[in-house]
C-alpha cells in the first residue's frame, strides 16, 4: 500500500479536500522558498559519504593501516569517497544515530569542521607518500602561463617561448617568518608547530593563514614532508570547512575546502589521489579590495633543472 | 530544483489544485507519478539498510530539496545545517525503516521533524526565560506569512489553530505530504491526524468564509460556506 491510496469516497484526493478552505492557495504560495543550491547539496553529499565511509571503516576494517603503507587502492577509495574522511564528529552520528548536540559532544558545525580536518589529515598522508625530488627551479604551470623560481629566488615567466626574469620573488610567509628557498628547507614539518606559526598574530600586510598555506602547497618547493605538515596544519585552522566534491574550471574532479575570515574567503580544490592543488580562489569579502577575486588553476607544479 | 524533487508549493500556480481537480477529478495522473517515486524511494531506503550505500546517495539527491524546504520555511538561518544533520541521522537509523508502515518520504520527514524539535529545544534552552521547551516554530512561520503579505484574517485564523492541527496542515500544504505521511511525521495514528485536519479545515472555513452569496454567481470551490459540501 502506498500513502497515495488515501482518497475519499467521492474520489477526490484527500489532501486536496483537506486543503479546500479559503486562502489555501495563498498559504501554499507563502511557503515558497529558494531551491537548495548545488553547492549546499554537494556539501550534504560529502558529509553523507563521509558517514558511509566511516561506517565501512568501522565495520569492515579491524586494523589501522600505517600511514606509509597506504595502498593505491586505499588512496583511490579516498578519492572516490570525496572526503576520504573518517570524521570524528560524524562517527558520533553514524554509531548511535544521535546528534552531537544530543550527546553533548559538540555542534553540527563542529562536526563539519571535524570532517574538513579529517579530510585534510588524510590528504596529509597522501602528500607524505609522494616521492621527494629536487631541481634547480620550481616550475608552476597554470592556465595563464608558466613561471619558474630559482634557488636564489629569481622569478621567471615564459612568454612566447622565451623566458623573462621578473626580479626576485618575495619570500614565503609562514606566520612571523619570511623564508627563502633555503629557509623553506629548514622549516619545521611538524604540523602542530606549523599551525602555531600560521596562527601567529598577523603582521601588517600579512596574508591570511590559509593563503600562506596554499601558497606553500602550490608555489614553493616544499618537500612531501612539509606539504604533509601544512595540510594537517590547515585542518587545525578554525573556520576551515569541507565543501565536497567539485570540478575545477578545466573539468577535473577534486574536493573543495573553504576558509572564511573576517575580510576574505579562500577556496581550494585538492586532488585527493595525489594531494595536488588543482585550483585556488581567493576573494576579498570586506575592506577596500572587497569583491576582488584572484583565481589560479594549476596544471602542474614540480622541480626542473632548466627553464623552458 | 531537481527534476525528481517534489514541486515547491510556491511554484504551483494559484488555484492549480482546483484546476487539476477539474480536469482530472480523481487526481490519478499526479498520484501515479508520485507512486512510482515512492516505490523507488522505499526500495532505495530498504536497499541502503542492507548495505547499498549508492542507494542512499540517490535518496539524498531525490529528497534533499523537499527536506531543505521544510527547514527553510521554519528555521531559515539553520536550514542547511539541519538538512545535513537530518541525513546523518537518517543514515544512522536507516535500518529502522519499515516500508510496510509508511513511505520513505514520510519516514525522512519524521527524521527531519525530530531534528527540528531537537534544534528548537536547544535554542529554547539558550533563552534565559524559564518555561517549557519551545518546539513550535510558529513565530518564524508567522513572520513568513507576514512577509508574503498574507491576508491578516488568514494569518489570525492560522495563529488561533491549535499547534498540533496547524503543524499537520502545514505538512500537507507546504511539504505536500499525504495525511498518512503527516501522521507518521508527528508520530500519531493516521486516523487521529485525519480528525485533526478535518477539524482544522472546519475552523478555517468558519473563520474565513464569507456569508453565502445569493444567486448562481456566488462563491464556489475555495470559497465554500461553513456548512460546505465536504464536511
Amino acid at each position: 500500500m502506498t500513502t497515495y491510496d488515501d482518497t475519499e469516497a467521492n474520489g477526490m484526493n484527500e489532501r486536496g479536500a483537506l486543503l479546500d478552505f479559503p486562502g489555501a492557495d495563498e498559504l501554499a504560495t507563502a511557503g515558497h522558498v529558494e531551491p537548495l543550491s548545488e553547492r549546499a547539496l554537494a556539501r550534504v553529499l560529502a558529509e553523507v559519504e563521509a558517514a558511509v565511509a566511516t561506517e565501512g571503516t568501522t565495520v569492515g576494517v579491524a586494523t589501522v593501516t600505517p600511514i606509509r603503507r597506504l595502498t593505491g587502492r586505499r588512496r583511490a577509495l579516498i578519492g572516490l569517497l570525496t572526503t576520504a574522511a573518517v570524521a570524528t564528529g560524524v562517527v558520533t552520528y553514524a554509531n548511535n544515530g544521535t546528534t552531537s548536540a544530543g550527546t553533548g559532544t559538540g555542534t553540527h558545525s563542529e562536526a563539519r569542521a571535524n570532517t574538513a580536518s579529517v579530510f585534510l589529515d588524510d590528504i596529509s598522508t597522501v602528500a607524505a607518500s609522494q616521492s621527494a625530488s629536487s631541481g634547480k627551479y620550481w616550475k608552476t604551470r597554470t592556465t595563464v602561463g608558466t613561471a619558474y623560481i630559482s634557488q636564489s629566488m629569481d622569478y621567471y615567466v615564459v612568454n612566447g617561448g622565451k623566458a623573462y626574469r621578473k626580479g626576485l620573488r618575495p619570500d614565503w610567509q609562514v606566520g612571523p617568518k619570511d623564508l627563502d628557498w633555503k629557509g623553506l628547507e629548514q622549516l619545521t614539518t611538524d604540523s602542530g608547530k606549523l599551525l602555531g606559526l600560521l596562527q601567529s598574530p598577523p603582521r601588517p600586510k600579512s596574508i591570511s593563514p590559509f593563503d600562506q598555506a596554499v601558497t606553500l602547497l602550490t608555489d614553493s618547493p616544499a618537500s612531501p614532508k612539509l606539504r604533509a605538515g601544512v595540510f594537517k596544519a590547515m585542518g587545525g585552522l578554525k573556520g576551515v570547512k569541507l565543501l565536497g566534491q567539485v570540478k575545477d574550471s578545466t573539468g577535473r574532479g577534486g574536493t573543495a575546502v573553504e576558509f572564511a575570515e573576517a575580510r576574505s574567503l579562500g577556496q581550494v580544490i585538492v586532488d585527493p589521489k595525489t594531494s595536488a592543488i588543482l585550483e585556488y580562489t581567493f576573494t576579498w569579502t570586506a575592506g577596500p579590495s572587497k569583491g576582488k577575486v584572484t583565481h589560479q588553476t594549476f596544471l602542474s607544479t614540480g622541480f626542473t633543472d632548466k627553464i623552458g | 530544483m531537481k527534476p525528481d524533487a517534489p514541486d515547491e508549493p510556491g511554484n504551483r500556480r494559484r488555484g492549480g489544485l482546483r484546476r487539476r481537480r477539474d480536469s482530472d477529478p480523481r487526481g490519478t495522473t499526479a498520484e501515479h507519478g508520485h507512486d512510482g517515486e515512492h516505490a523507488d524511494s522505499n526500495a532505495q531506503l530498504t536497499r541502503s539498510a542492507h548495505g547499498d550505500s549508492v542507494a542512499f546517495t540517490h535518496l539524498v539527491k531525490a529528497h534533499s530539496s523537499a527536506l531543505y524546504g521544510y527547514f527553510a520555511r521554519r528555521v531559515p538561518a539553520a536550514s542547511e545545517d539541519l538538512l545535513a544533520e537530518t541525513w546523518l541521522q537518517a543514515f544512522a537509523a536507516r535500518r529502522t525503516f519499515d516500508p510496510a508502515r509508511g513511505s520513505a518520504r514520510g519516514w525522512l520527514f519524521g527524521v527531519a521533524h525530530n531534528v527540528l524539535a531537537q534544534y528548537l529545544r536547544r535554542a529554547g534552552r539558550r533563552e534565559p526565560a524559564p518555561g517549557p521547551d519551545v518546539t513550535d516554530p510558529w513565530q518564524v512561520v508567522d513572520q513568513r506569512l507576514d512577509a508574503a503579505a498574507m491576508a491578516p484574517a488568514l494569518r489570525r485564523a492560522l495563529a488561533e489553530l491549535p499547534a498540533d492541527e496547524r503543524e499537520l496542515l502545514l505538512l500537507i500544504s507546504w511539504e505536500q505530504l499525504t495525511p498518512t505521511e503527516a501522521a507518521a511525521v508527528v508520530g500519531i495514528p493516521a486516523g487521529t491526524a485525519r480528525s485533526r485536519l478535518h477539524r482544522a479545515r472546519g475552523r478555517l472555513r468558519d473563520r474565513l468564509t464569507m456569508p453565502r452569496a445569493t444567486g448562481p454567481a456566488g462563491p464556489a470551490g475555495r470559497n465554500l460556506t461553513a456548512t460546505g459540501d465536504l464536511a
